[in-house]
């Protein structure tokens, strides 16, 4: 059961600097990822879940702790070993419509990380074997390579997304709300090509995305985060079958199911929630938090393992063991 | 009985693209009753939005244009009115909740103000009493009196969206179009909002018009449901029937395609390849090139609209009788 | 039933919608026609732009001298194509001097931020509370007059408008999904901006240049009319609108006809510019 751990993050922290203060995007936060597994990180937008995956494959600067990739500090990496490193950890971007350059076409936009390799920027022939050979593997017909991203639709200009990331042989692909901006439809027809992906080369995913539903069908373990921090961590069937933390359980029964006649008791919270800038003391989610006691207005809690691989960061995780999911 | 409040009967919208004619509804026919709410569900696309848009008369001049059918919404012929009537009865009678909250308020208005512009649009009030109205109406949608004076600015997403749901019911109009209301939402702020629209319909007996792609949301707060596809219903019936016994290929297909909760599952089910282009022509039926159960009559001609049972209705020759 | 994919080059695309546009290419046309005056005005015309024929003065226009003759008795129209050199070079010049240096600058401004940018914006900001005519006036009284000096002023005196322009430009498309997608990629920052950052802003920057232009030829008018630009016996379109507004009541078609020139190439400029920029927007579909 030791299987290696191909990304490790310890005490990961980036702040921003904003007009009223400081605002915390990712705040402490700690886990790892293990070769060939999927982990989603799910959470409401403005969670620094986004920020945390862009964060680990340093398009952003951490402000404290470290990203080890096979047992190297990422954030330490000279100009060199960063080029390198790209070659290794690539990243497919939410939006298909922003995320690929209106002036390039397809086979521009696929060959953009392979120019970063000499073999491929001297010798064109196999750089258009290559793209060809990509686009097939991610299902776009080839008589599209010259065609520019405004004339596909959606469900296409992902897939080129994907090919993109692909084109280096990464080991290690940051998904950011990949699925998000497209139709359910071409949505399951992306999650399945993501899948097999996996499955034909052995990659390793961190899944960002908001819907629980997708996250839970594509990771092995999922993390909630809620205001910069991780608020559980475990398997996708313990949180589905047995949520700990109270902002868990509150996710899971606000998903609307797609079933009629279904009662179920759902926890409301109530508010919005609050802004990450000027954070108050103790639980961040004691002020929506329907079991909040005094002790979470004055201390946080830290994540702490309450069952074999069972990350929970609530005072009263033993005690909140209410079964309210489905 | 229930009465028909809205009824469209074979309704077809086309705009002229540079692509060529582009046929966006095809042979459109439903009706939504009094107190009734109908989910209406499809991709991108589908025509969902320019059905509204129809309904409202706010089609694109000169591009939009309905070429066929009619529209008739509590007796009035929604096509061939005057503009006069018509701006007399949208807002009053029908109102609209757009999908994204952040642009659909006026931003440099205060929110108190923008409610009481509506009010005082159709209702012969005092300027105090349209303030103290909408004011009223803040409470009913759960934002406090204070902030009446403040600007969507200030507001958050969820909240912003409670004040257009405010606007749209300031008139307590007949039917309220809602076009991707929670879509934009986060999803512990969508259960709010869905919460609100639930209770405030059962309040004022409003019909409504719910255009989504989530069926989830559909199935709760939805009593009728029509399924879009390349721009007419493949399948329409109450939510039991088409959630319990969903019949039409596409419809299948569209369920299976969301992953579950419930169940565990390697490969979530897609339907192949892609919706067709609004401008392409398909002969037969407009699914048949997606469908696993294509037969040879479908490439052929256009399936009839059959009754399955009760109100459940749907356009495939699966379930024809006479084939 | 899979169609070959048609693949259009994007120099095709934008030339197909431009031929789309009516307006657009007729101010195209009629910037070719100067274009095509200004190259062969020596053999479009038989007489000398400079020589003076005193016996022949202020005659109107004729069959002879289409538009006329001036003070000189030189053949307006002659002047006029030779002053359609002096115009448009200039106007392409001093464009092109402005676009490179202050695109440049706005173009590092953009992208790195911070210190850099303060520094290079608060220079273009005090450049550019000057008055862009006074500042040209300057720039040309302390160079002297010249074709050369000329571009320069009128070109420097632009410097902050495009910085300004490719600057707010940069920092939109620098914020893009697709910018943060090449950095992932491994890409440099030089080929960021060169393949992703400036194509994009092109669009603002080639409705810029062609405004531009046209203002470049009306301040080069402007600087020859007080005699700051071009040296008297040579044609150009400013200092003959100068020359001839002492005689506007006698003669009005000697300041008239250097003054619809101006116009013509103004406006056929903006057209291009505001048709350009339609056909420059990948977003819009064919």
């Amino acid at each position: 059961m030791a299987a290696e751990k191909e990304i490790v993050i310890n005490n990961l922290k980036k702040y921003f600097k904003v007009n009223n203060g400081i605002l915390h995007a990712v705040d402490d936060v700690s886990f790892y990822i293990e070769k060939g597994e999927t982990l989603g990180l799910v959470g409401e937008s403005g969670c620094g879940k986004s920020t945390t995956g862009r964060t680990i494959i340093r398009l952003l600067e951490a402000d404290g702790g470290e990203v080890l990739f096979n047992g190297k500090n990422v954030h330490d990496f000279n100009k060199v070993e960063l080029q390198e490193f790209r070659r290794h950890a690539q990243m497919v971007f939410q939006d298909p419509y922003s995320s690929l350059n209106p002036r390039l076409s397809i086979s521009d936009i696929i060959a953009e990380p392979l120019l970063n390799i000499k073999e491929y920027r001297r010798n064109k022939p196999l750089l258009d074997k290559r793209i060809r050979e990509l686009m097939d593997v991610v299902g776009l017909s080839q008589r599209l390579i010259n065609a520019y991203p405004h004339e596909l639709d959606g469900g296409r200009r992902q897939r080129v997304g994907v090919a993109r990331a692909l084109s280096v042989e990464p080991e290690f692909i940051v998904l950011d709300e990949p699925v998000s901006a497209l139709d359910v439809c071409i949505q399951a027809q992306i999650i399945n090509l993501l899948i097999r992906l996996q499955k034909d080369f052995g990659l390793t995913y961190l899944f960002i995305s908001h819907d629980l539903s997708v996250v839970k069908h594509i990771s092995n373990r999922i993390g909630v985060m809620y205001l910069g921090k991780i608020v559980e961590l475990s398997s996708y069937r313990d949180i589905f079958e047995n949520p700990l933390h109270p902002y868990t359980q509150a996710l899971l029964s606000a998903i609307p199911i797609p079933k009629v006649g279904l009662h179920r008791e759902r926890i409301i919270l109530k508010g919005d929630v609050p802004s990450p800038v000027n954070l108050p003391a103790g639980c961040r989610f004691a002020s929506r938090c329907p079991k909040a006691q005094e002790l979470c207005y004055s201390s946080s809690p830290d994540l702490v393992e309450v069952a074999p691989n069972r990350f929970v960061a609530c005072h009263y995780a033993g005690s909140v063991h209410g079964n309210t999911a489905m | 009985m229930a009465e028909k409040l809205l009824e469209i009967n074979n309704l077809y919208v086309t705009y002229d693209s540079e692509n060529g004619l582009c046929k966006a509804v095809n042979d459109l026919s439903l009706h939504i009753n009094t107190h009734e709410t109908l989910g209406f569900v499809g991709e991108t696309g589908a025509g969902k939005t320019s059905t509204a848009k129809a309904i409202m008369g706010l089609l694109p001049s000169p591009n939009g244009k309905i070429t066929q059918g009619s529209i008739t919404f509590n007796g009035n012929d929604m096509i061939n009115i005057n503009k006069r009537e018509r701006r007399s009865i949208l807002g009053k009678d029908i109102s609209m909740i757009f999908q994204d909250p952040m642009t659909s308020l006026n931003p440099a208005m205060k929110v108190v103000d923008q409610i009481v512009e509506m009010i005082s649009l159709h209702k012969a009030l005092t300027k105090r009493e349209a303030y103290k109205e909408a004011c009223d109406l803040l409470e009913l949608v759960g934002i406090k009196k204070e902030r009446a004076n403040d600007y969507p600015h200030q507001f958050s997403g969820g909240m912003k969206q409670r004040v257009v749901i405010a606007i749209a019911l300031a008139c307590q109009p007949k039917l309220i179009i809602a076009d991707e209301p929670t879509t934009a939402l986060d999803v512990t702020i969508q259960a709010q909002v869905m919460e609100l629209i639930k209770e405030l319909k059962e309040k004022f007996n409003t019909s409504m018009m719910l255009i989504t792609h989530d069926i989830g949301v559909v199935a709760e707060i939805c009593d009728k449901v029509a399924i879009m596809y390349a721009g007419g219903i493949v399948e329409y019936g109450t939510a039991e029937e088409v959630f319990n016994n969903p019949s039409h290929p596409y419809t299948i297909g569209l369920f299976n395609s969301v992953p579950k909760l419930d169940t565990e599952e390697e490969w979530l089910e897609e339907i192949p390849g892609l919706p067709p282009e609004p401008t392409e022509e398909i002969q037969g039926c407009v699914f048949h090139p997606r469908c696993s159960h294509c037969m040879d009559i479908c490439k052929e001609r256009e399936p009839e609209t059959v009754s399955l049972s009760g109100k459940h209705t749907c356009k495939c020759f699966l379930h024809a009788s006479n084939v | 039933m899979e169609k070959e994919y048609k693949s259009r080059s994007q120099f095709k695309t934008v030339m197909m919608r431009l031929s789309k546009n009516k307006m657009a290419l007729f101010g195209l046309c009629i910037l070719c026609a100067l274009t095509f005056i200004a190259i062969f005005a020596p053999i479009l015309s038989p007489y000398s732009p400079t020589k003076q024929d005193l016996v022949n003065q202020f005659q109107p226009p004729s069959g002879q001298h289409i538009f006329g003759t001036d003070e000189f008795g030189r053949d307006v129209m002659t002047r006029i194509f030779f002053g359609a050199r002096v115009s448009l070079l200039v106007g392409f010049i001093s464009v092109g001097i402005a676009l490179l240096i202050g695109g440049a600058l706005g173009a590092i401004a953009g992208f790195y931020g911070g210190h850099i940018d303060n520094v290079i914006m608060r220079i273009m900001d005090v450049l550019l509370a000057i008055p862009q005519t006074l500042l040209a006036i300057a720039i040309a009284a302390s160079l002297g007059t010249g074709l050369f000096n000329l571009m320069i002023a009128v070109g420097i005196s632009s410097v902050p408008t495009y910085a300004r322009i490719v600057r707010a430009s940069v920092m939109t498309i620098r914020g893009e999904e697709y910018v943060e997608a090449a950095t992932a990629s491994g890409t440099n920052n030089k080929k960021i901006i060169t393949k992703h950052i400036l194509p994009n802003c092109m669009a603002p920057v080639i409705v810029q240049v062609t405004l531009g232009m046209a203002g470049a030829i009306l301040n080069t008018a402007g600087l020859s009319f007080i005699g700051l630009g071009i040296k008297p016996p040579q044609a150009e379109w400013g200092s003959m609108l100068s020359a001839g507004r002492d005689y506007i009541r006698t003669s009005p078609y000697l300041t008239l006809i250097p003054g619809i020139f101006i116009m013509i190439t103004v406006l056929s400029l903006n057209l291009l510019g505001d048709g350009l920029r339609d056909a420059l927007d990948p977003k819009l579909k064919n």
